[in-house]
């Protein structure tokens, strides 16, 4: 070991890290280098010097002691705020506000396309006539209702809005999912009745209600224990929120 | 209070937290002193120094059963400390600025013995890095490994920090100015 390398190796040896092989070469060297031996000295000297001078101006810990003693033992009440810190805390509240925001924004809009689905397919099968399938004779119709809702029966008079009657039914497609179309006439002016035996998805339709849906038509949802479906007619012509209501109501 | 000497706590509420509390006593807060000096160092005012202690004892008491037996707890609770610091320093953006003095190594010669009162004054003129590094290997006696691991830097860079620290407190002694 050289003069060089004890710089490199003296700040281990004087915080007592400097270990077997390269210990015996260093101390070797301090007993041939007196002026090695004297730096180390120095640097020795100097430590203990800045040990004893700052554990000589001694820190009273009594009050921190006190003050954590009495954090400890207070009740777990208490000690809510420390054990749960204030950011945390934020981040859980807002969790909880998007978990429940969010399902019901997502249901809103769920709802919304629904009827917005309702709209354009009463406007392609009433006004575009797109669909010729319809279920038209009684006979069909009855046939029809059997099979489509074999538990409800009576279900066209259920349906059916006062001073309306049934002018045909066919099955369609609203976003995927399979709808029982009823139209029903009053006058000139006809009104949608769409039903599905079990909802789908659970809460949809529950009391939604979309004024404009497109071509001037108004759409109500409605939801029972084991139906729901949407009221589509005109507005301004057809009351289909009450109608959506009583559905709800009677079915 | 002298640590070591006499119960933190008194009898009764030490058997009411059974072995956790005894051991927590006997291994953590023998160790406070030491933290608050540190604390002082960093925070630089006795109010702060204290809070921050107190945040780093309640911290380690929390954490206690994630400390391994047998290893060492005054490196761990070093560590404790020196994050909640920068944690608070980040939240407050007033992490004081560190200004590496590049010093002329002076050459080691022994020196006439200074008195206590000169020495303390002499390495409160030091630089903030300085002091920190001189109070972690000389006072706070750690290696140089668990000083690299504490400041997150390499065992190169303690090393020569501590040789440019020695020489500025020499420098300071003196009579230098500000190092």
């Amino acid at each position: 070991m050289n003069c060089d390398s004890v710089h490199d190796v003296l700040d281990l040896y004087l915080s007592g890290e400097l270990k077997g092989e390269k210990m015996a070469e260093l101390r070797l060297h301090l007993q041939e280098c007196e002026r090695c031996a004297m730096a180390v000295r120095a640097d020795r000297e100097l430590d203990n010097a800045l040990r004893t001078a700052m554990l000589e101006d001694t820190v009273d810990v009594s009050a921190v002691l006190a003050r954590f003693h009495e954090r400890i033992a207070a009740p777990w009440w208490k000690r809510i705020p420390q054990l749960v810190s204030v950011r945390r805390a934020a981040i859980a509240v807002i969790l909880v506000i998007a978990l429940i925001v969010f399902p019901r924004l997502y249901v809103g809009q769920a709802q919304r396309n629904m009827a917005l689905a309702a709209a354009g397919d009463h406007y392609e099968d009433l006004v575009l006539l797109r669909h010729s399938d319809w279920e038209q004779k009684p006979e069909d119709v009855t046939r029809f209702v059997q099979a489509q809702f074999p538990q409800k029966h009576h279900l066209l008079a259920s349906i059916t809005p006062d001073g309306a009657s049934l002018e045909k039914v066919r099955l369609c497609k609203l976003r995927g999912t399979s709808y029982a179309h009823f139209v029903f006439r009053t006058g000139t002016v006809e009104t949608s009745v769409y039903l599905l035996a079990k909802p789908a998805d659970g809460a949809s339709y529950q009391a939604s209600h979309l004024r404009d849906g497109g071509h001037g038509l108004e759409v109500a949802g409605f939801s029972t224990a084991d139906m729901s479906g949407m009221v589509v007619g005109q507005h301004g012509f057809v009351p289909i929120l009450s109608i959506a209501r009583q559905l709800a109501q009677t079915l | 209070m002298k640590l070591g000497e006499e119960s933190l706590f008194p009898a009764h509420e030490l058997a009411m937290r059974g072995d956790r509390g005894f051991e927590f006593e006997n291994v953590a807060l023998p160790h406070t002193a030491r933290l608050l000096r540190y604390a002082l160092h960093l925070v630089g005012e006795k109010g702060r120094a204290e809070d921050l202690v107190q945040e780093t004892l309640l911290s380690a008491w929390r954490n206690f059963q994630q400390f391994k037996r047998g290893t060492n707890c005054k490196a761990w609770l070093f560590r404790i400390l020196t994050n909640l610091h920068y944690k608070q320093m980040r939240r407050s953006a007033q992490r004081p600025e560190v200004h590496v003095e590049a010093q002329e190594a002076r050459l080691a010669a022994p020196e006439k013995v200074s008195t206590g009162q000169e020495m303390r004054e002499a390495f409160a003129r030091l630089t903030f890095e300085h002091r920190e590094v001189l109070q972690l290997a000389v006072i706070e006696g750690f290696e140089i490994r668990e000083i690299a691991e504490l400041l997150q830097v390499p065992q190169g860079t303690v090393m020569s920090r501590l040789s440019r620290a020695r020489a500025s407190l020499r420098a300071a002694l003196a009579g230098g100015g500000n190092l």
